[in-house]
């Protein structure tokens, strides 16, 4: 314990050899205690602030992703290569048939981002039910977005009928509008709709719309 | 060993006093353990050269070190050695290997990629590997250098836990040494993206998509840790993740290393007294002392055994048992995930905490999978010390036998990481049990829920009986 003896602005001390415990101090104590407390809370904050400098400055790698337009009316079908897909000789109906298809860059070639991955599937007409928009099959041709709505992994095919996702197991089935018939997911795959060209063979697949819903874990 | 020290002072025969013991013990019965250990080891003159300035004798080499008739207090002792080799590979694979990602063409020994396209952070892991003398050996032995720095961490808790050693006065090092296993977990999590295979790629997407389920500060943590959008801003990510996994978290391991030292140096270690106290010693009831056989040469003779077979163990199994090949993986690509997708053991139980929550709970499932139920686990581990906290402080190691509460609630614990891993690996169990995942869940459920349970019931009624019989019930 110690007090202020004089009233110079030294920091004179002197031992107040006293055992009373609660002497009572200066307000300049209280007030330099008090100055200190605030240049380390200062000094702190500016600490952790300066992690914010990251956020501040926007993000190089940019959080945000979902301003990339995918589909719009009219937007082909392509595989991996670019190459157009015809609903002759794309799949086949016989058995749980599917693949990568992206949409067409503008100027021809495919757009192969995560984003723009969609899967491609063809059932039997009478096969889909509800919640699918059948308006958006098209000669018994289905498609969805890939990525699964839980964590952003791709999902696969290899669970019978249904679409599995690797990751945590997730299941959708293609014929509902790949609703979720098991895992963790809670939201099923947007649907992509679809239609066939009205051009001089009538023959290739397009979109008539964008995505029916968030791709993936976006909002 | 036969040869046990009365302590640590190797040069002058006196109990260490505990900071926290007030006086030092009675007087220690003289053993001539000192000086045969002087004429076995006949000084040379630049050890007397560096003792005087230095006061090896005294102050370091004399420190005592714990005798343990089982061998479990030198778990963590592996767990350093793994971190030095750890080090050491580490500067071997960060000095080739090259942080981007975008696409090169290999041209190396790999026959597969041989001429394409891959990533240039997954063709110098792929040099390193297929190219460099000894390359993949280095790879592999850090590899599995992490696997049991991990391993001999979470053992070494275990008996930490077991036998109480993290109550009062040692409840520091239980919080840095939890710190610990926090840092590695999260150097393992970085470590594991940089070779940018398919794996890698899709663990690191599912790090970032759980860091951006945590309300209100995902989104800035998600900033903070990755430094953009993964994988859309790969190019970003990839370099931090380096820079985090070779500099910022081992120059923070390194630093929560040396205070765990140096808090045991401080305060000595618990001591197993059936291991280090009888015939000649001081009572088994004495706290005022620390015994156990000094730095140099004993215990150094140990540490260097435990090195050397901790290296041999590692080198074997980084020769035999290759992991992470990815070569068989491939590199990462946007548009598919492999089929037989997984973390490393370590985070399997995370991967299972996600992979249990129903869909029903939506978004909010996603965020107590992945961030509430491992910070509840990990969060009660590390402020355990604070819930089962003597008065007094404690000295000795207790018998797990008689601790039946927090005996029973460590087994349940224990059970609980291995239940949710099993959890991780459910499509494995399905396919092993020939019965598909929706018919496993519900079971799956009930023993993740159950198990740790039942275990806490068994054990906790065992141990209690126990003590009934032996008529030591309060």
């Amino acid at each position: 314990m110690s007090k202020r003896t004089t009233d110079t602005d030294t920091d004179t001390e002197t031992d107040t050899d006293t055992d009373a415990p609660d002497i009572p101090q200066t307000d300049d104590e209280l007030t330099r205690r008090n100055m200190a407390k605030l240049l380390a809370g200062i000094g702190g904050a500016a600490a952790i602030g300066s992690f914010g400098v990251d956020y501040a400055a926007g993000l190089p790698g940019s959080l945000d992703t979902g301003s990339e337009t995918l589909y719009v009316e009219g937007t082909r079908l392509v595989d991996r290569d670019g190459n157009p897909l015809t609903a002759a000789d794309a799949l086949s109906t016989d058995e749980f048939d599917k693949m990568d298809v992206f949409p067409e860059k503008e100027g021809g070639g495919a757009l192969v981002t995560k984003r723009a991955t969609t899967l491609l599937l063809r059932f039997p007409e009478d096969e889909y039910e509800a919640p699918t928009n059948i308006e958006g099959t098209a000669k018994g041709y289905v498609a969805y977005s890939k990525v699964c709505t839980h964590e952003g992994c791709l999902v696969a095919g290899d669970q019978g009928s249904e679409l599995r996702c690797p990751c945590h197991g997730s299941l959708y089935d293609p014929t509902k509008g790949a609703s979720v018939t098991g895992g963790p997911a809670s939201r099923s795959l947007p649907q992509l709709p679809l239609g066939i060209a009205d051009d001089e063979d009538g023959t290739l697949l397009l979109a008539t719309g964008p995505f029916e819903g968030p791709i993936g874990t976006e909002e | 060993m036969t040869g046990t020290a009365p302590n640590d002072g190797s040069g002058d025969d006196r109990p260490d006093a505990r900071p926290d013991g007030g006086e030092a013990g009675g007087d220690l019965p003289e053993t001539d353990l000192t000086v045969r250990t002087h004429e076995a080891y006949p000084r040379n003159a630049l050890f007397d050269w560096l003792d005087q300035r230095l006061e090896l004798d005294h102050t370091l080499l004399g420190k005592a070190f714990p005798e343990d008739n089982y061998g479990s207090f030198l778990l963590g002792e592996i767990a350093l050695f793994t971190f030095v080799i750890l080090g050491l590979t580490g500067t071997f694979l960060g000095l080739l290997y090259n942080p981007a990602v975008n696409s090169v063409t290999y041209e190396g020994n790999a026959l597969q990629y041989a001429g394409t396209e891959v990533p240039a952070a997954f063709a110098s892991v792929l040099h390193i590997t297929y190219d460099t003398t000894f390359g993949m050996f280095a790879r592999m032995m850090h590899h599995w250098a992490a696997y049991l720095f991990i391993a001999a961490i979470a053992l070494h808790m275990f008996r930490v836990f077991f036998t109480g050693a993290y109550r009062n006065p040692h409840e520091p090092n239980w919080f840095i040494g939890s710190t610990l296993l926090l840092f590695a977990l999260v150097e393992g999590f970085f470590g594991y993206a940089l070779p940018y295979d398919n794996f890698s790629k899709t663990a690191t997407t599912i790090g970032f998509q759980m860091t951006g389920t945590i309300p209100v500060v995902g989104s800035f943590l998600q900033s903070l840790v990755f430094g953009g959008a993964f994988p859309a801003g790969a190019d970003q990510v990839i370099p931090r993740m380096f820079f985090l996994h070779v500099f910022l978290i081992p120059a923070a391991l390194v630093g929560a290393i040396v205070l765990h030292m140096a808090v045991l140096m401080r305060q000595k270690h618990t001591e197993h007294a059936p291991s280090s106290r009888g015939e000649g010693r001081p009572d088994d009831d004495d706290d005022s002392v620390v015994v156990g056989m000094p730095l140099f040469p004993q215990q150094f003779l140990v540490s260097t055994i435990v090195f050397l077979l901790t290296a041999a163990t590692v080198a074997f199994l980084a020769g035999f048992f290759p992991v992470q090949r990815i070569a068989a993986i491939g590199p990462a690509t946007p548009t598919s995930t492999p089929s037989h997708v997984g973390p490393d053991w370590f985070f399997m139980w995370v991967f299972g905490s996600l992979k249990m929550m129903p869909s029903w709970l939506g978004e909010w499932g996603r965020f107590a999978g992945g961030v509430v139920v491992p910070s509840l686990i990990i969060g009660v581990m590390m402020i355990w010390p604070l819930l089962d906290n003597p008065e007094h402080p404690v000295h000795f190691t207790a018998d797990p036998l008689d601790r039946p509460l927090q005996t029973a609630l460590g087994v349940a614990a224990v059970m609980l990481i291995i239940v949710l891993s099993i959890d991780g690996m459910r499509a494995t169990v399905a396919a092993v049990l020939g019965v598909s995942d929706a018919v496993l869940y519900p079971w799956l459920v009930a023993l993740t829920v159950g198990m740790p349970l039942f275990d806490f019931a068994v054990v906790y009624w065992l141990l209690k009986r126990r003590k009934r019989r032996l008529g030591t019930a309060g």
